[in-house]
């Protein structure tokens, strides 16, 4: 109780007094787990909160510093809440917020910086919740190093250089981001328990990429034209071993999902649509693929150096189909040839042929031995239901479809009487 | 009379175009085109990359010297004319096997291999002497076992915990 009046006093007094004699003051006299809360403007000079404590923003608070990094946190149980973050200068591979230490909470904290953004050095437990970054396109939006178990939440990332990077930081969840504009929306290396879970990432060059991890659950995120390069993709595993990718949908990437030196990997129920290249695999074994859905891509499937994956299921529309037992799964095997694959790997512009009818007269005269092969034994006859996580604007569709009918029913109508 | 004429005068091209063939040159990164052949990864036009040149004058860059070994070790059939490293401070270009060579786990790389080039010994041994590391030579290089830092921190941080039996990194 006496605490809560000590906070209650602090909250109070030093409103009015962060003005006269600074920020970093006030905190400096602030107790551990008082309130610091500031008043509308901007204040210029870069804060070091090393206690527990809360520095909350009322109404518009900038905190603005050419010195890197703009507000630096260590300790534990720090909050900053409610502020705005500008770095200035170009102090090369510095953050404009630098977390280090552990339960740290960054709630409605937008940055504009010109290098990285947020830096978590050795963070644990921290929360990153309703953040923007904005960058320059120099800096990852948040570097996570050696930092584990933290939770990062409805945060919008524009024009960085990754958008979550991490790299030796384990059990992190991020959940419900948004990464536009960057290199990589997400970049995940060697960490491991990481959850990405209904993020949206779109517009970059590659969507996620999870490279030399365990255990990674990617489940419900929509990766999204990511093709602005020739090497884009949605979604890459590298050297990634027991990730459950489940019910994302990866639409219009120039290569949906690149799966390499993957193991013990599954790849269920998503919607993998409009891409140029649906799913290419190489060197890839003892993964299970079952009830995707394979639509409207230019080249579903390609695969090489790929044997021993259970593949089974999954809803591919070029595919022929019978189905004769009548349990909704066709009785012809749906087989991804690797000839294109093999054929472009040394020379890439011979991709100017796919689909050209002489190449496939050679890919049926030169068709690869089964065992090669990445073959669907019984393909869905159907579509996998697939709950739409995002939603989508239909009500325009049906008002055009209703106008588009009374319009030619009002010509008939029209032409009729004269 | 004749044919040896013919013949002299084929040889003597034959010496002039070997005497003109120069030797392989590096290429210049393009960073937004260049993704490394073995991780996929952009390649920065930075200290880490490097490349190797095939013998059909197909060029191979990575991120990380560590890739390009890796490659080299999985494509042990391919004719290579030439690799090229940077130096760990300039960034000039060096071919591979006169460059001289630091390991150590704390080295950050793209890839995580924490090998790193450099021009001059020299250089390397003062890289050493300020934060550490072992020296290796171009042929000691070979010999490297290529492990990531990645493996070195599960080794550390989990004593007992039994290391990944799946793991198949190159050298292993």
């Amino acid at each position: 109780m006496r605490t809560l009046g000590w906070v209650l006093l602090f909250a109070l007094v030093f409103p009015l007094s962060v003005r006269a004699e600074g920020v970093q003051a006030t905190i400096d006299k602030t107790p551990a787990y008082g309130v610091v809360k500031l008043a509308s403007g901007v204040y210029d000079e870069s804060l070091r909160l090393a206690k527990p404590l809360t520095l909350e923003g009322v109404g518009k608070v900038t905190i603005r510093s050419c010195r890197s990094p703009v507000v630096t946190i260590s300790s534990h149980h720090v909050v900053l809440r409610n502020v705005t973050i500008e770095q200035c200068g170009n102090a090369s591979d510095r953050a404009a917020l630098y977390v280090t230490g552990h339960d740290h909470t960054m709630e409605r904290v937008h940055i504009f910086a010109t290098e990285r953004g947020i830096q978590l050095d050795k963070a644990r437990r921290t929360t990153i919740v309703h953040c923007v970054i904005q960058g320059k396109k120099n800096g990852n939006g948040i570097d996570l190093w050696e930092s584990s178990q933290n939770n990062i939440q409805d945060t919008t990332i524009r024009h960085v250089k990754d958008g979550i990077y991490m790299e030796n930081s384990h059990e992190n969840i991020l959940s419900e981001n948004n990464i536009r504009d960057a290199r990589y929306g997400i970049h995940v290396m060697f960490s491991n328990g990481i959850v990405l879970r209904k993020n949206v990432s779109e517009k970059n060059i590659a969507g996620a990429m999870v490279m030399g991890t365990k255990r990674t659950t990617i489940e419900q995120n929509l990766f999204r034209e990511n093709n602005r390069n020739v090497h884009s993709q949605g979604l890459l595993l590298y050297d990634a071993t027991e990730t459950v990718v489940r019910g994302n949908e990866i639409v219009a990437n120039r290569v949906g999902m690149y799966v390499e030196n993957a193991r013990y990997n599954e790849l269920l129920e998503n919607d993998i649509r409009r891409n140029f290249i649906g799913m290419q695999w190489n060197a890839s074994t003892k993964n299970r693929v079952a009830d995707n859905s394979f639509v409207g891509n230019v080249h579903d499937a390609q695969a090489i150096h790929s044997t021993n994956n259970t593949i089974i299921h999954n809803y591919w529309d070029a595919a022929l189909k019978l189905d004769v037992t009548g349990k909704g799964f066709s009785a012809i095997p749906y087989r991804a040839d690797p000839f294109f694959l093999a054929l472009t790997t040394n020379v890439p512009e011979y991709q100017l042929f796919f689909q050209a009818p002489s190449m496939i007269v050679l890919q049926k005269l030169l068709r690869s031995p089964d065992k090669e092969v990445l073959i669907d034994q019984a393909p869905r006859m159907k579509e996998f239901v697939l709950e739409k996580k995002h939603a989508q604007p239909t009500s325009p569709l049906y008002m055009m479809s209703v106008a588009m009918a009374v319009g030619s029913i009002s010509l008939l109508m029209l032409g009729r009487k004269r | 009379m004749k044919r040896k004429a013919v013949f002299a005068i084929l040889a003597a091209v034959i010496f002039v175009i070997a005497g003109c063939s120069q030797k392989a040159k590096p290429v210049a990164i393009d960073e937004k085109n260049d993704k490394c052949d073995t991780c996929h990864m952009a390649v920065g036009n930075d200290q880490f990359a490097t490349e190797l040149i095939l013998e059909n004058g197909k060029v191979l860059k990575f991120d990380d010297i560590g890739c390009m070994y890796k490659w080299m070790h999985e494509h042990k059939k391919e004719a290579i004319t030439a690799t090229f490293v940077r130096d760990y401070k300039t960034s000039d270009w060096i071919e591979a096997d006169k460059a001289t060579y630091v390991y150590d786990k704390n080295i950050r790389t793209p890839m995580a291999y924490n090998v790193i080039s450099f021009q001059d010994e020299k250089e390397a041994k003062q890289f050493i002497e300020k934060n550490g590391g072992t020296l290796l030579t171009h042929d000691q290089l070979a010999d490297h076992t290529w492990e990531r830092n990645k493996e070195m921190m599960m080794k550390m941080k989990s004593g007992k915990m039994k290391m990944d039996e799946h793991s198949d990194d190159m050298g292993n």
